[in-house]
């Protein structure tokens, strides 16, 4: 196989790795930021 | 109060009764398992040929996914007030969980034989092995009565539980699908299906083994 | 029943999240220097991610079962929330080692997916945890929840052996598909550097990542129990969710 076809699905197995990681992280950190929120809220 | 199989035999009677009473199973469930069989060749085309070769295949799905129904009945029944009843009758929850399962396993008997009928006539399937088809049906029906009873129990009456309980089971009868089939793959192949029958059987204890150890923890939950 | 512990929640710590940022750029280094594989070319590479996100899956799901069970011995809320956690964090990398494995099996056998006993395995574990997710969202209960997940953590993973040997062996039966699998033992040996320095990576990004999670899931817990002591019954009682039927 050409290298640089290699290289995009190489570069897509990345991207998919790496922005996958960032969405979930950030929903956990909104989440708790959210969650912080509202307990201060009603304390 | 009386012995434990006592008391899962009043639950299992009940439940039966229940059963006659509205129908359910026979009325609703095994007609719509059956219309399934006849919707696929409608779907993949219908010729004698493909038919014979996925058939069996498509009645053992078919059990699984809508033999839960089957399974899941008491979840959309019985209400809170109606098991608060039963604990406070001071039923044994271990009782009440083998009663229930041996209720929904000889519903189940009875809508996979009718079932396997409706599949042997649409699907024109050649019957190599049925003689093993009795005890396969039995294994089935005993490990996702007691797979289904069991997620029902952990399910229990929460939200949207009468959609849950199917999501549960589906992936967790694996075994019980591969082994269902597979015992009839190999008799095809000339092949000894003791290994599949074993691994039902194992399936099938050790789910019994689980349901009735998490029945008393269960019922705590209320 | 035991009243949900009513621990001092320490403010948000900010480390994790550099932790997890650090320990996923050892990985991108890693996996972006090291020579490729000589047969399988920069394809390879997809490895040193494939290969820990799927570790981390049983990993995760490994430590959901010791939750459970030690919820169920010792009634503590606190090892719910690990089990929660872990839960899904682990219903997070198995999508994501689904997802890689099929963008490098599509280059390399031409398939997105093969009925590779593994790969059956890993998808229906992927849908036995969705489900113990969707069972916590039934009931707002903390007892009951944490109860009834419990009791699914622990006979979930009772049936995983058994998932796994009759996919094995209904593979066995079959003519398995030839597989060229790189992490074979004549895998050079930069190569097996790599992978454990990936995957040792990414198991310190998962420590992060279930501390923060973790952090989540108490806050949760202490915002249940402060809106039901608003409209349940006096506080110190059983604390019974109304378990609105029906739903909401």
């Amino acid at each position: 196989m050409d290298p640089s076809v290699e290289w995009n699905w190489v570069l897509l197995a990345y991207g998919l790795t790496y922005g996958a990681l960032v969405l979930f992280t950030t929903s956990i950190a909104i989440r708790i930021t959210k969650a912080r929120k509202k307990l201060a809220g009603s304390a | 109060m009386t012995g434990f199989w006592t008391q899962a035999f009043t639950i299992t009677r009940r439940d039966l009764l229940r059963e006659r009473r509205s129908g359910e199973v026979l009325w609703v469930t095994l007609p719509f398992g059956a219309i399934a069989l006849l919707l696929v060749p409608l779907a993949i085309g219908t010729d004698t040929r493909t038919l014979e070769a996925i058939g069996l295949g498509m009645f053992w799905v078919i059990v699984m996914l809508f033999g839960v129904l089957i399974a899941v009945r008491q979840t959309n029944t019985e209400t809170q007030a109606q098991r608060d009843q039963v604990a406070l009758a001071g039923i044994d929850p271990a009782a009440a969980y083998v009663g229930r399962s041996l209720a929904s396993f000889l519903l189940l008997v009875v809508f996979e034989t009718v079932l396997v009928f409706v599949t042997i006539v649409l699907y024109d399937i050649p019957l190599v092995g049925f003689e093993w088809m009795p005890l396969v049906i039995l294994l089935v029906a005993a490990g996702l009565s007691l797979l289904g009873t069991l997620a029902a129990g952990i399910v229990s009456t929460g939200r949207s539980a009468a959609a849950l309980v199917p999501l549960l089971v589906a992936p967790l009868s694996v075994p019980l699908l591969i082994g269902a089939t597979q015992t009839f793959e190999s008799l095809r192949y000339g092949r000894s299906s003791l290994a599949w029958i074993l691994m039902m059987t194992i399936v099938t204890l050790l789910l019994g083994v689980a349901g009735v150890l998490s029945a008393r923890t269960l019922q705590e939950t209320g | 029943m035991t009243s949900p512990e009513q621990s001092e929640l320490s403010p948000s710590s900010v480390w994790p999240w550099v932790v997890m940022a650090v320990a996923g750029l050892v990985t991108f280094v890693a996996a972006m220097s090291v020579s490729p594989d000589a047969v399988q070319g920069q394809l390879s590479r997809i490895m040193y991610v494939h290969v820990p996100a799927a570790w981390l899956a049983y990993l995760a799901f490994g430590i959901t079962m010791f939750g459970s069970a030690m919820y169920l011995w010792k009634k503590s809320l606190k090892w719910d929330r690990l089990a929660h956690s872990s839960a899904e964090i682990g219903v997070f990398f198995t999508g994501l080692a689904i997802a890689l494995g099929m963008t490098w099996a599509k280059p390399t056998w031409g398939v997105w997916w093969t009925w590779d006993a593994r790969l059956t395995l890993t998808a229906i574990m992927f849908f036995v945890y969705l489900g113990y997710l969707a069972l916590r969202r039934t009931t707002d209960n903390l007892e009951v929840r944490a109860k009834r997940a419990s009791i699914l953590g622990v006979v979930a993973i009772i049936q995983v052996p058994l998932v796994h040997f009759s996919v094995v062996w209904w593979r066995s039966l079959h003519q398995a598909p030839t597989i060229i699998r790189p992490e074979g033992p004549d895998m050079d040996t930069s190569m097996v550097v790599t992978l454990l320095i990936a995957v040792a990576s990414f198991t310190v990004m998962y420590v992060a990542m279930m501390i923060k999670r973790m952090e989540l899931a108490h806050l949760e817990d202490e915002i249940t129990i402060e809106e039901q002591s608003h409209q349940g019954p006096a506080a110190g009682d059983a604390v019974v969710a109304p378990d609105l039927a029906g739903g909401v």
